[in-house]
């Protein structure tokens, strides 16, 4: 949706949207803003501006208005708005399990907002309240700690209401708004303004008042009253006041600091600042103009800042020695405290989804830290936030497990940033140019910051540019959930819903054939489970036909007979579900949930359902941990759910309201997935609550046992845990008894000297790899010496055939080459003729054999290539002769 | 059987031998003896 069309189409009708009674008692007048053309209402007969920074300066750095800090301000609002009627609601995570389509907690009003096949929903817990929500957003990086305003990590305050019961509508919200702004804050009547503006999102939208005082931006009342479903708008049966203000900027305007930061942060940075250099007074003036940045409209930072530079008079050089330190420390101190948030939410860095954001935020804080030689750790950091913060946010710990998260993610970036060089050099070598492209997608597929790059080439004399919206650009990709797959879809109009009797003991009944679809059947009473939710489908029979798929679309469930011709509509038919294949994958789903409820026991919050498979003779599920799972902790993983197994809790299954299920369980309910409309909760005592739409049994110990086979890394951040359950993980146990006994006897040794008979064979075959890498060696010495290299303009060329594979013919030119020398050899194997190339420093000048070898290829056939230096390919045995010829006539 | 190497300690087994080797229960046996052929043809080859 357009917001200037919707506020220009609104404002046709203005009184009616925007003149609340406040302003009709107070004698506020509308007017229109002389720079930026929106109407704003004021008490100043005189202001011709909206007060909106850069229509109006930053005027409040420098005067402190109360000597209340961060926590201090939180109190008075809040006591204000109880006093009126208001519930004070804590803080909902910043990780955003309750909404599909999110990654993170973005505004105050997302925790109410419900998505269900209508669109959005909004469903308060209290009427009115307020929250003081953490939000993360991550489209700002590279504004902050340079426009002394962006945050990735704030506190949207929400005042939210419906007009219905103690709720309210606009005339009270602005009322009250009004109030707080200048009864508690003290903010003078004729310094705010109420401008005229909308706000659209997730299909609900409507219109506002944004307010300011003295340039800076303190909130925006959204009255969200309309829906737009594929271009129809309708009224919304239960509007809502969606009030949300950056809560950092109010304190940031009562202690009138250079910056928010210093407001937001105050004891942290104290702490930060010690022993960096920089010049106060520049940073002072700068502050004052830093209010008008905002790179993702000006996409030339450098040129920006050469502007400011400028207008502060100072050289380019000069501001970023005078200010470059501190912007440093404002940017470490904002990721810090998101990565705090993020973690101690169950958040984890990594290389997809949500956990790109917070790997940008850790690799870029930590790269600042060590660019400016600073004496403290990101964790140092973080640790100070909790402390800081312990009075309104007392969950905050940096405990041994966010320790291990940061530090495991910084050896990873370590790891990346030693391969990394020797990209980055090649790339400087070969002369390429290092594009904005190069730099995205160096940042994604390996996670090299663009600082780096940067850095890198300047050693090289290479400028590289750093676009301004670098980050914003490589975030953007990963905000949003992937588009799900396609699914099977059917005709389903003019069915009615399949009534399901999966979740009941029936396992055989009776039933009509309501459709048929090609292969596949309709009935209008199935116990057959369609598979979903990671659960494969029942198979079994329909009136003595084999059920080879069962599928669901739209509440109909499809079902794949291995002859439809024998069933018509109408037909009355016996149904009969396989019950040891259902029996089987029940055990497995039943195990799936208490493995999970197992791995966040035992590693945190951050350990989420990522995914699952419950087959019948396997299954896994997939969990967010940042690091590989020892043998010994996949073990306890696996005691701790036998225990589970054998101490027969049990198994409850229950339907709710998305509201009541949240508010009973919390959103741990939702690590399968978010359902639309009710929620089955299932609930294994005591140990494990989701909502899942599975088959389940009523005690864990039907499950029998559980072995877990086997785990993998199926992606960063995400371990895969394979495993066996009931049935399956019998007949497991016999196979592996079959396998030991098959080793040993390959091994030549009893059962229980297999481990270390492998270990041998092992070590014994390193050695013999060693032994035959030496004697290829010699074979190479023995062999470059009797060949003769042709001189040539200074260069000292070869070409020869000679015996050998591409490992030996890539030893005997490491025995051969010089700086002066020209290689090439064309070996011979069974099957086909490898060539190998490469050229001395010097040589490299007149020759690059990479391309020489593509013009051998394109000639005699065959494939490969290479850089200026080396160069490698094959060819077939019978054009060895013909490469041979060409080569030497090729270098002359 | 060897003694010592009852059902639980063979799955165990299995599966730290699965994981050392990177394959799984079916694929243990392939990938040793693959290991040990591979083994002698490079004793030869030295």
């Amino acid at each position: 949706m357009d917001k200037s069309a919707l506020i220009k189409e609104l404002q046709k009708d203005w009184k009616k949207y925007w003149k609340v009674e406040l302003f009709e008692k107070e004698g506020f007048a509308r007017r229109q803003c002389e720079k930026c053309k929106g109407f704003f209402w004021t008490l100043d007969a005189s202001r011709a501006n909206c007060g909106e920074n850069p229509c109006a300066d930053y005027s409040f750095i420098g005067v402190r208005r109360k000597d209340w800090d961060y926590y201090e301000t939180w109190k008075q609002v809040e006591r204000f708005f109880i006093k009126n009627g208001h519930t004070s609601v804590p803080r909902y995570p910043v990780i955003c399990r309750w909404r599909p389509d999110l990654y993170f907690n973005i505004a105050s009003i997302i925790n109410f907002q419900r998505r269900t096949p209508k669109g959005i929903t909004f469903a308060l817990p209290h009427n009115p309240l307020i929250v003081p929500q953490v939000c993360l957003r991550f489209t700002d990086l590279p504004n902050i700690g340079v426009t002394g305003r962006h945050h990735s990590a704030f506190v949207m305050l929400g005042q939210h209401a419906i007009p219905e019961g103690n709720g309210y509508w606009k005339d009270e919200a602005i009322r009250l708004d009004w109030e707080v702004l200048t009864n508690v804050l003290g903010i003078k009547p004729d310094a705010l303004t109420f401008k005229e503006d909308a706000w659209a999102g997730g299909g609900a939208f409507g219109y506002s008042l944004e307010y300011h005082a003295n340039g800076l931006e303190l909130g925006n009342t959204v009255f969200t009253e309309f829906l737009e479903t594929n271009g129809v708008r309708e009224r919304l049966t239960r509007p809502v006041v969606d009030m949300g203000a950056g809560f950092d900027r109010w304190v940031w305007y009562l202690n009138g600091t250079l910056t928010s930061y210093d407001s937001a942060f105050g004891p942290v940075l104290e702490k930060m600042k010690k022993g960096i250099e920089y010049d106060g007074d520049l940073f002072a003036r700068y502050s004052r103009i830093s209010g008008a940045l905002n790179f993702e409209d000006v996409l030339d930072a450098k040129r920006a800042k050469s502007d400011i530079a400028s207008a502060l008079r100072v050289s380019v050089d000069n501001l970023n020695k005078g200010i470059g330190p501190l912007q440093a420390v404002y940017t470490i101190a904002d990721h810090a405290k998101a990565l705090l948030f993020a973690l101690v939410d169950g958040g984890l860095p990594s290389n997809v989804g949500g956990g790109y954001n917070l790997r940008v935020l850790l690799r870029r804080a930590h790269g600042l830290i060590e660019e400016y030689g600073l004496d403290y750790t990101l964790l140092d950091v973080m640790d100070w936030h909790a402390r800081s913060l312990k009075a309104m946010h007392p969950e905050l710990v940096v405990d041994e497990r966010v320790r291990d998260i940061i530090e495991t993610d910084l050896k990873k970036f370590a790891d990346t940033k030693a391969k990394v060089r020797k990209r980055v050099t090649a790339l400087v070598a070969s002369k390429q140019k290092i594009t904005d492209e190069t730099l995205v997608t160096l940042y994604d597929s390996e996670g090299v910051t663009p600082e780096l790059i940067e850095a890198e080439a300047r050693k090289e004399g290479i400028d590289v540019t750093i676009p301004a919206d670098f980050y914003a650009r490589v975030t953007e990709k990963h905000m949003e959930e992937k588009a799900a797959g396609k699914k099977r879809t059917f005709s389903t109009e003019s069915l009615a819903p399949t009534k399901q009797l999966c979740y009941t003991r029936t396992l055989e009944h009776d039933a009509v054939v309501a459709d048929v679809q090609g292969e596949w059947i309709v009935l209008d009473t199935t116990a057959f489970y369609p598979e979903g939710g990671g659960q494969m489908y029942d198979t079994g029979t329909i009136g003595g036909v084999r059920v080879t798929d069962v599928q669901k679309d739209n509440g109909i469930v499809f079902h794949k007979v291995a002859d439809a011709k024998a069933l018509s509509r109408g037909d009355r038919v016996r149904c009969k579900v396989d019950e040891p294949r259902r029996m089987q994958l029940t055990q497995h789903h039943d195990a799936t949930h208490i493995i999970n409820g197992c791995a966040r026991a035992m590693f945190g919050t951050h350990a989420w359902q990522h995914g699952a498979l419950k087959d019948v003779d396997h299954a896994r599920i997939d969990v967010t941990h940042y690091k590989p799972l020892t043998e010994k902790e996949l073990g306890e993983l696996e005691e701790r759910a036998n225990k589970i197994v054998r101490e027969g809790r049990r198994i409850t299954k229950s339907v709710h309201t998305t509201e009541d299920a949240e508010a009973k369980y919390g959103f741990g309910i939702y690590q399968g997935g978010v359902p639309w409309g009710d929620i089955r909760i299932v609930n294994i005592e005591n140990h494990d609550i989701e909502a899942c739409g599975g088959t389940h049994s009523d005690n864990t110990s039907t499950v029998g046992k559980i072995i877990i086979t086997g785990t993998e890394r199926v992606q960063d951040g995400i371990v895969r845990v394979h495993f066996v359950a009931g049935r399956a993980a019998e007949d497991y146990e016999s196979k592996c008894a079959g396998v030991l006994e098959e080793l040993g006897e390959l091994l030549n040794v009893r059962s229980a000297e297999v481990p270390d008979a492998i270990e041998k064979l092992a070590e014994d075959l390193k050695d013999a790899r060693k032994k035959a890498e030496q004697a290829m060696g010699h074979r190479a010495k023995r062999a470059a010496e009797g060949m003769t290299f042709v001189e040539i303009r200074d260069v000292h060329v070869l070409v020869a055939h000679v015996a050998g594979d591409a490992r030996a013919l890539q030893k005997m030119s490491g025995e051969l080459s010089r700086e002066d020398t020209v290689i090439f050899l064309i070996g011979e194997t069974a099957e086909d003729a490898p060539v190998f190339a490469s050229a001395g420093e010097l040589a490299a000048r007149d020759y690059h054999v990479g391309r020489i070898l593509k013009e051998l290829f394109a000639t005699v056939g065959g494939k490969g290539g290479g850089t200026p230096v080396l160069g490698q390919g094959t060819i077939k045995r019978e054009k060895i002769e013909e490469a041979v010829e060409w080569l030497k006539e090729r270098v002359k | 059987m060897a003694k010592g190497t009852g059902k639980v300690n063979a799955v165990r087994v299995v599966r730290t031998l699965a994981q050392r080797l990177g394959t799984d229960v079916d694929g243990l046996v392939p990938t040793v003896r693959k290991l040990k052929r591979e083994k002698e043809e490079t004793e030869r080859e030295a």
